[in-house]
């Protein structure tokens, strides 16, 4: 016999793991030992990019999907689950979904395009294994509507982009949350208003991208994060908008880019930005399109050790 | 050995060939196959640990990759940037036996870390490969019947599409 095949199935899954789930199942093909090695996998990684350039690829695609759904193994749970569709229907998503949705489940990532809104199965949004959520397409996340009741104790990381829904509720649901890539969209078709959000307070990590502040009610942006040792913000700031800060002693980095909205040359004056105090921030770029000298000087006075400083100063025409 | 390190434990491992290894017990740690040994063991440990799977060469490897992880654990500035760096240099400094040799014997002793880091790379090494070179890399015999094999490309026809026949 081969060296490699006195391996326990176990390590060759493991192997299997790092391939994309279509390729990882063409080894059945190899010889015997092989066949069935694929059903034990526990990270699936689906993706539809492969069959587009097949006649009628999207039933093609669906049986795929149900023929790895129906023949792998189910006494190994899925821990990892990576799905990326450019084109679905929703009772078909949540059919799949619910297959994969178990106690065990560590990390959700969906990359798909859906033509109408859907609620996430609650199960998603209660699973207690869950470590890592990424809901993902650009511009369209209008379609998860609503978050109703959400509790994840064990998310670490959660990656929602673009959002086009009020995260409040979803934000409220995750104690452990650690990093948060969070981007808030508002169309002029869609417009989106999100009153207050209160960033959760274990983060050390956020990139947070906001265009729903240009709304014509007061936004809150809470950001008491005294554990927080990265910041990448992008933000309009407005007459309308309040953001308030926790100090942060552990920040080493920190990229802030800030776009104002018709208010012209008082960028800073207003009550949008009291900068807190960032006693170990090393690096700091400053994007801004016009600022005042006294607030780049007290906001320098609040950084004690800085290394390196950036500023782009972009002109207004 | 010098310097601060000198009060900290050894252990002593011996492979296949009869090569003698002095590990440092915070090293050995990391060697789960070792550690329960040493774990079961009423006293301590001052005879060479017998790896009867294991040969000399992988185990230098295998010491060479804990040691050099150790350091840049120890040095938090730029630990994961010089470790990738020393990982790609690792991987490819392999050829395709010594590395099926590494997971053998990173297996059996049971080194995590390592472990799930050399089944990267195979799975990089095989990734949009053909049947036959995947067949090649690990030195699989197709025990197949033609009409088995044929029978298996129809059942799952989604999967199969786009791979040549052999």
């Amino acid at each position: 016999m081969d060296r490699i095949s006195l391996l326990p199935d176990s390590i060759l899954c493991d192997i299997l793991s790092y391939l994309p789930t279509k390729e990882a199942v063409t080894t059945s093909i190899l010889s015997r030992r092989w066949r069935h090695v694929w059903k034990d996998l526990q990270v699936l990684d689906i993706d539809d990019t492969p069959f587009y350039s097949f006649l009628k690829w999207e039933d093609r695609f669906r049986s795929y999907v149900n023929a790895i759904l129906t023949q792998r193994n189910v006494d190994y749970p899925i821990e990892r689950f990576r799905f990326t569709c450019y084109q679905i229907s929703q009772s078909l998503l949540l059919t799949w979904l619910n297959a994969v949705i178990c106690p065990h489940l560590q990390e959700l990532h969906l990359d798909i395009n859906l033509m109408f809104g859907i609620n996430l199965p609650e199960a998603i949004l209660t699973c207690p294994s869950l470590k890592s959520l990424t809901l993902k397409r650009e511009s369209s996340l209008y379609c998860y509507p609503k978050f109703p009741n959400v509790y994840l104790p064990s998310l670490k990381n959660l990656e929602l982009d673009a959002l086009s829904v009020d995260p409040s509720k979803l934000l409220s649901g995750c104690p452990v949350l650690e990093n948060l890539k969070l981007f808030l969209q508002s169309h002029d078709f869609f417009p989106v208003y999100v009153p207050t959000i209160h960033m959760p307070c274990a983060l050390k990590s956020l990139i947070f991208d906001d265009n729903t502040t240009v709304h014509n009610d007061i936004s809150h942006r809470v950001i008491d994060t005294p554990f927080l040792e990265y910041l990448d913000m992008k933000i309009i700031v407005t007459s309308k908008l309040q953001v308030s800060f926790s100090n942060f002693p552990n920040m080493v980095e920190a990229h802030l880019d800030i776009l104002h909205d018709g208010v012209k040359h008082c960028l800073f004056s207003g009550q949008a930005f009291k900068f807190p105090e960032f006693p170990g921030l090393l690096n700091l770029e400053l994007d801004v399109p016009s600022f005042k000298t006294n607030f780049l000087l007290n906001f320098l006075h609040n950084c004690h050790v800085l290394e390196s400083l950036v500023i782009h100063d972009v002109f207004e025409v | 050995m010098s310097g601060i390190s000198d009060t900290e434990r050894m252990i002593t491992l011996k492979t296949v060939e009869g090569t003698l290894f002095d590990v440092k017990s915070s090293i050995a740690k990391d060697i789960k196959t070792v550690q329960a040994f040493i774990d079961d063991s009423d006293d301590d440990v001052t005879s060479p640990i017998p790896l009867p799977n294991v040969f000399t060469r992988e185990l230098s490897r295998i010491l060479d990759y804990l040691n050099n992880h150790h350091r840049f654990r120890s040095d938090i500035e730029k630990a994961d940037e010089e470790m990738a760096r020393y990982d790609a240099e690792f991987a490819k400094s392999m050829s395709h036996e010594e590395l099926k040799a590494l997971i053998l014997a990173a297996n059996y002793l049971n080194v995590k870390d390592l472990l799930e880091f050399l089944n990267q790379t195979v799975a990089d090494v095989i990734q949009n490969k053909s049947v036959e070179f995947v067949r090649n890399f690990f030195g699989i015999e197709n025990d197949y019947t033609p009409e088995e094999e044929e029978k298996l490309r129809n059942e799952n026809e989604w999967a199969f599409n786009g791979v040549e026949q052999d």
